[in-house]
């Protein structure tokens, strides 16, 4: 294992039992995590990306299993782990997870206070008053005003922008190497998403953590990521910094990703959507997964699956247009001068 | 809150007024008054003498308040008051009837005469508005010192005081009042007892004739058993006597021998009876069902939702399914058969009575256990749902371990809906279990209001509903201020009331 990875995946399935079938949400990934990096995972719902995080911190549902290759954390193999006393000591301590909903993620009848220092007593093995002191520090880093007397509120008392700042103190308050993001910020209205954005970006620097942040919203990713990893049914289709993935796409799937970035809209215009619907897991897919619904697709698409081509030492992307053999292709209008775009829209701004 | 609290104390005496005066209204203006004598033996007996008879009959509607009912010696009394004519007596003449009948006008009376004898009495229909006032204003008794106005007795002092009585301890004692002790400590539940307020529900009649209504309920049941007690000096005195009850007796009906022992005009009193009150012995075998249920379903239900799909969980789904699906008249003669075989437990209440312990088992288990399938299903599903929610996931992420997310978030999340009901099982439980306590013989409230019924016990009838409404109402109340307890979330206030 690389010094300088936390978190090493090799070809990993996971697949899942359904009315009697097996079905692949996972399919071949493999994938380094640098350490006090931050990577996001992006891709359309259904894509596989909460999945793939679930299998790293041992979530899946009861009918899920990773079906090959391996997980490696800092000297732990998480793929051999299979009972949930294994996994207490990986949890929280090692790597936590904050979710979508902030609203729910709170158990309603404890004290704010009392779920933040029940994991400082359990994880940094502090009596109950240190704890205390410990939660209401860490509600004031979170930027909770009036620490001291909304220590003892309930989560109903908080508003959905405050409760997810206490999700992150207690996140926090794990001190964990990794902290997953799932859709941290979706539930959230724009003004609050930014400034949680901020906050987690703030505390990474101060707490060094490494960030595996997973949303749909390109807009976020571009605020927040080091590295960007695009999937699509299941597979990683492209990865590289985030340079790379806004100004030098490779995959016609992240193309037209890309082009559907409502920023990109001009007035009077569609929105641009990708056409068609992402395959059904219940079909073997053959080929590439994308193929059905790209527009650049060629024969070989639907006979074979492509490797992932090499671009630059951090840039790889998983389709056949950079085999040697292709035809050469022009990335869609809307998106080659990214860069331009991005910078008159905040120009504009 | 406090407000809150006001308005729906306000709405439940309201609830339980009208639904008490309704019954009444039906009771009272539907069901013809002669109706009341259908079981009773005694109308039969009184066959032959028509003038018993009479008087009989009248003195049972006035009981139960139909109508106010003067015997000839009572009239003759009230009319000499009245008219201060001394001359005036109740045999039949032209010359008695003009003078009884010109009082009986003025005062809303009829005078009739008995058919044998040919004296007179005297009625008066009860209006139905009347007699609810009657009821209303006769319901809420409070004892102060002058509620004693003996003529016979003008010297009788009036006070209450605090001091260190040598039959009871410490209490409020009080003279002029029509109870002795006011307020008093003793070991039986719930250890203060007080003689301040006391209701009253009207006369039982033609069931437990004569007892009043509340006393039929809760008074103590059985046979008579001596106490001793302890007057210092070495002064033990062994006695039947009930001496928390000691009220107000005039010197004409008193007997010398409590007189003396008492020393003060209170020589009334009820004597110590050895098994608990119907409602008592109803509420016993339900608070311990209860917590048999609860002891058994709360943990079985945890741990089945625990290990959801394990064998544990598909074992115990099978026994509740069993439970609910043998009739529970099946399950109780079943389970009576197994004790008594098996364990040889009483079959009966009776056969060891209620101060033997044997007694109790069976009923009480019976009982428990008829409610363990509904429990265990509907906190099992609550625990499942749990399991679900998001917070659930979280605390996982967070690092909990399983054990610490069960106890600490799942188990206090599930029981909520649980603990809303526990009063209203509890007040449950003294309504009776009807087909358990019959088939036990039970001296409970199970077949109290079924019996009353059926016997045109009237008062009884009217006295039951009212206070199973009441309990209704309260236990309602009670359930959701214990929910407030346990959920942060869930707030009694009214609109704007903060």
């Amino acid at each position: 294992m690389n010094d300088e990875n936390i978190l090493e995946v090799k070809n990993l399935n996971v697949s899942f039992r359904v009315r009697g079938s097996e079905i692949e949400a996972i399919h071949d990934i493999s994938l380094n995590l640098k350490k006090h990096e931050t990577l996001a995972i992006v891709g359309e719902s259904g894509s596989g990306k909460s999945v793939l995080t679930k299998a790293f911190t041992g979530m899946l549902e009861q009918n899920g299993r990773i079906s090959h290759g391996t997980i490696d954390y800092k000297g732990t193999r998480l793929s051999d782990l299979r009972v949930n006393k294994q996994w207490d000591k990986i949890r929280g301590k090692e790597i936590a997870t904050i979710f979508q909903d902030p609203m729910t993620s709170l158990d309603p009848i404890h004290t704010i206070g009392s779920q933040i220092s029940e994991v400082v007593v359990k994880h940094q093995k502090k009596t109950k008053k240190e704890a205390k002191k410990i939660a209401i520090d860490l509600m004031e880093k979170t930027g909770i005003p009036n620490a001291v007397k909304r220590y003892n509120e309930y989560p109903f008392e908080y508003s959905g922008g405050m409760r997810q700042r206490i999700v992150i103190a207690i996140a926090l308050a794990c001190r964990p190497e990794v902290l997953i993001c799932d859709e941290p910020t979706t539930a959230l209205d724009v003004t609050i998403q930014a400034q949680i954005l901020d906050l987690i970006k703030e505390l990474q620097e101060e707490y060094k953590f490494t960030i595996i942040f997973i949303t749909h919203d390109l807009g976020v990713v571009a605020s927040i990521a080091d590295r960007i990893a695009v999937m699509y049914s299941g597979r990683i289709i492209e990865i590289g910094t985030c340079e790379e993935i806004f100004y030098d796409s490779r995959h016609p799937y992240t193309w037209n990703l890309l082009s559907s970035l409502p920023q990109l809209a001009r007035k009077g215009e569609e929105l641009k959507s990708i056409p068609g619907t992402p395959p059904s897991l219940y079909k073997k897919i053959v080929g590439d997964a994308f193929a059905p619904r790209n527009q650049y697709a060629m024969s070989v698409d639907f006979k074979a699956e492509p490797p992932m081509f090499k671009v630059t030492d951090t840039h790889y992307a998983k389709t056949w247009l950079l085999d040697k053999r292709a035809p050469k292709i022009q990335k869609p209008e809307v998106i080659q001068n990214l860069h331009q775009h991005m910078l008159e829209m905040t120009a504009e701004n | 809150m406090k407000k809150y609290l006001f308005f729906r104390i306000l709405r439940s005496l309201l609830s339980i007024f009208l639904v008490t005066t309704i019954t009444y209204i039906i009771i009272y203006s539907l069901i013809p008054k002669r109706d009341v004598f259908s079981q009773d033996p005694l109308i039969q007996k009184l066959a032959s003498r028509p003038d018993k008879l009479i008087d009989y009959k009248n003195n049972a509607y006035h009981n139960m308040n139909y109508l106010d009912y003067y015997d000839t010696e009572t009239l003759v009394n009230k009319v000499q008051k009245a008219t201060s004519n001394t001359d005036v007596s109740g045999s039949h003449g032209k010359k008695n009837f003009d003078i009884l009948n010109k009082w009986a006008k003025k005062n809303g009376f009829k005078i009739k005469t008995y058919p044998s004898s040919k004296r007179y009495y005297a009625i008066r229909d009860l209006p139905l508005w009347e007699r609810l006032g009657r009821f209303y204003g006769n319901l809420v008794k409070i004892d102060t010192p002058w509620s004693v106005q003996d003529k016979n007795n003008p010297n009788l002092k009036r006070y209450l005081k605090i001091e260190n009585d040598k039959w009871v301890g410490w209490a409020l004692v009080g003279s002029g009042t029509k109870y002795r002790y006011q307020i008093y400590f003793n070991k039986s539940f719930p250890f203060i007892h007080q003689n301040i307020i006391h209701f009253d529900l009207g006369t039982s009649y033609p069931t437990f004739s004569g007892t009043s209504v509340l006393d039929v309920i809760a008074g103590r049941q059985g046979a008579t058993v001596s106490k001793k007690y302890n007057l210092g000096h070495g002064v033990i005195i062994n006695s039947a006597d009930n001496v928390y009850t000691r009220q107000y007796q005039s010197k004409t009906h008193r007997n010398a021998f409590d007189y003396d022992r008492y020393k003060d005009s209170y020589t009334n009193l009820d004597q110590n009876y050895q098994d608990p009150s119907m409602i008592g012995t109803s509420f016993r075998a339900g608070i311990f069902a209860l917590i048999i249920s609860y002891a058994i379903s709360i943990p079985m239900a945890f741990f089945m939702a625990r290990f959801k799909g394990k064998l544990f969980d598909k074992v115990g789904t099978g026994v509740v399914t069993l439970l609910i699906a043998i009739p529970s008249l099946a399950f109780i003669y079943a389970f009576r058969y197994i004790g008594a075989q098996l364990f040889g437990l009483p079959d009966s209440f009776p056969t060891q009575g209620a101060s033997s312990f044997a007694s109790w088992v069976m009923p009480t288990v019976i009982l428990g256990l008829l409610s363990v399938s509904g429990l265990v299903i509907w906190f099992r599903r609550y625990m499942i749902d749990q399991q679900q929610s998001d917070y659930v996931k979280f605390a996982r992420s967070k690092g909990l371990t399983d054990n610490e997310i069960y106890r600490k978030h799942i188990f206090k999340n599930a029981s909520i809906p649980i603990v809303q009901n526990i009063p209203g099982m509890i007040i449950g439980l003294i309504e009776g279990a009807t087909i358990t306590e019959n088939i036990f013989a039970m001296p409970g409230m199970g077949k109290m209001l079924p019996d009353a019924i059926l016997a045109h016990n009237n008062s009884i009838v009217i006295g039951l509903v009212f206070i199973f409404t009441t309990i209704g109402v309260l236990s309602v109340l009670l359930g959701d201020i214990l929910m407030v307890i346990v959920d942060p979330r869930i707030k009694l206030s009214t609109k704007g009331d903060e």
